[in-house]
């Protein structure tokens, strides 16, 4: 598994379907329940951390709880000391950015999402 | 790429990340995650660990001798010692700073349990009024429970004192995680603060109390130097 990989896997383990913000396709919302998760992609070398971004997604009238539910847990996984996820040949440094969340309107009143800051730091020799 | 621009493979295992915690007691060989009461204080700024040894150049006076010669070189001893900014201002955390003080102003009342509770702090009071002395109880007994005080009202008042005791010396641990999941740790042993209590307050700002603590060597282990280290992977240490 590669960084990027490692990046992937790291956004897939929240219960949600994680794309690639470049390759979102038209029917994300349709085909995953109301739900899903796109992210940013980015390298960047050893000892130079770099701000990546993600947004989560959610088809909901009016309603925030259930997107702010899951915008916790995410904050929660990464926690105080952020995670350290581990790919051949090295592995990430994820931690929160500043501000970690904030909530994003969309042009159609029934979507909701959350956008999301994170730090992150690449072992790698490469 | 040069063939010397390279670092090496085992970097990223033992890289120390985040700044720590500064406890009171630590087991490193198991590991295990610091309970809430044994964390000393918040801090900011991180936390510097230094351990520096002092030579003498015995040649240094000696005619044609050049300097630093390995076979005259003295270790004369070692200064160990752990700084940080606090942001607590709890009793203890006060006395800790100011090394010789003594923390007092807790009230004390007869316990009404009729049974022991578990978790509680029971004390037994010995001394006359008003200097009674009250001592907790290690393990307390239910047959001896009518003669227990409970703190109705905790320390408030820490007061500097004029001469050193023993009993402000203590054992303080820093330990911070590795990238690979294990930790690194240091013990600093009799360690009292030799920099004193300094508050910094802030315009819309958290006070910051500096704390300079230094480890010192025992009449009774004069050859033991008073700092560990200890580093482990999670396998080690799971």
């Amino acid at each position: 598994m590669d960084s990027l990989q490692a990046l992937h896997s790291f956004w897939s383990g929240f219960g949600l379907k994680a794309y690639d913000e470049n390759t979102v396709p038209d029917n994300a919302m349709s085909a995953n329940n109301g739900k899903y998760l796109t992210y940013t992609a980015g390298l960047a070398n050893f000892d130079e951390p770099v701000v990546l971004s993600a947004s989560l997604w959610y088809k909901a009238e009016k309603d925030w709880s259930a997107i702010t539910a899951k915008m916790y847990e995410i904050n929660n996984y990464i926690g105080l000391g952020g995670k350290v996820v581990p790919f051949d040949g090295g592995a990430l440094w994820i931690k929160r950015g500043v501000p970690f969340a904030q909530r994003m309107a969309d042009e159609d009143d029934t979507i909701r999402r959350i956008y999301i800051n994170i730090e992150v730091e690449y072992f790698t020799n490469t | 790429m040069g063939k010397f621009t390279v670092i090496p493979q085992d970097t990223f295992t033992a890289l120390q990340l985040d700044a720590g915690v500064l406890l009171k007691t630590f087991n490193p060989a198991t590991a295990a995650a610091p309970s809430d009461e044994d964390i000393i204080c918040a801090t900011t700024g991180g936390i510097e660990v230094s351990c520096v040894p002092t030579y003498s150049d015995f040649g240094e006076d000696v005619d044609n001798c050049p300097n630093n010669m390995m076979e005259l070189k003295h270790l004369d001893g070692w200064d160990c010692t752990m700084s940080t900014t606090s942001l607590g201002t709890s009793p203890e955390l006060i006395k800790l700073a100011l090394g010789a003080a003594d923390i007092s102003g807790a009230t004390y009342a007869l316990t009404s349990d009729v049974s022991i509770k578990a978790g509680k702090t029971y004390y037994t009071r010995s001394g006359t009024s008003p200097n009674y002395v009250y001592t907790p109880v290690a393990s307390p007994v239910l047959a001896d429970i009518a003669t227990y005080y409970e703190e109705t009202s905790p320390d408030y008042k820490i007061t500097p004192r004029r001469d050193l005791s023993q009993s402000d010396f203590s054992t303080i641990w820093w330990v911070g995680d590795r990238a690979d999941g294990g930790m690194v740790a240091v013990k600093l042993m009799n360690a009292l603060s030799t920099g004193g209590f300094t508050l910094q307050t802030s315009k819309n700002g958290k006070g910051q109390i500096s704390i300079e603590i230094m480890g010192h060597v025992s009449l009774n282990a004069q050859s033991v130097v008073p700092m560990e280290f200890y580093s482990a992977d999670p396998v080690t240490n799971p």
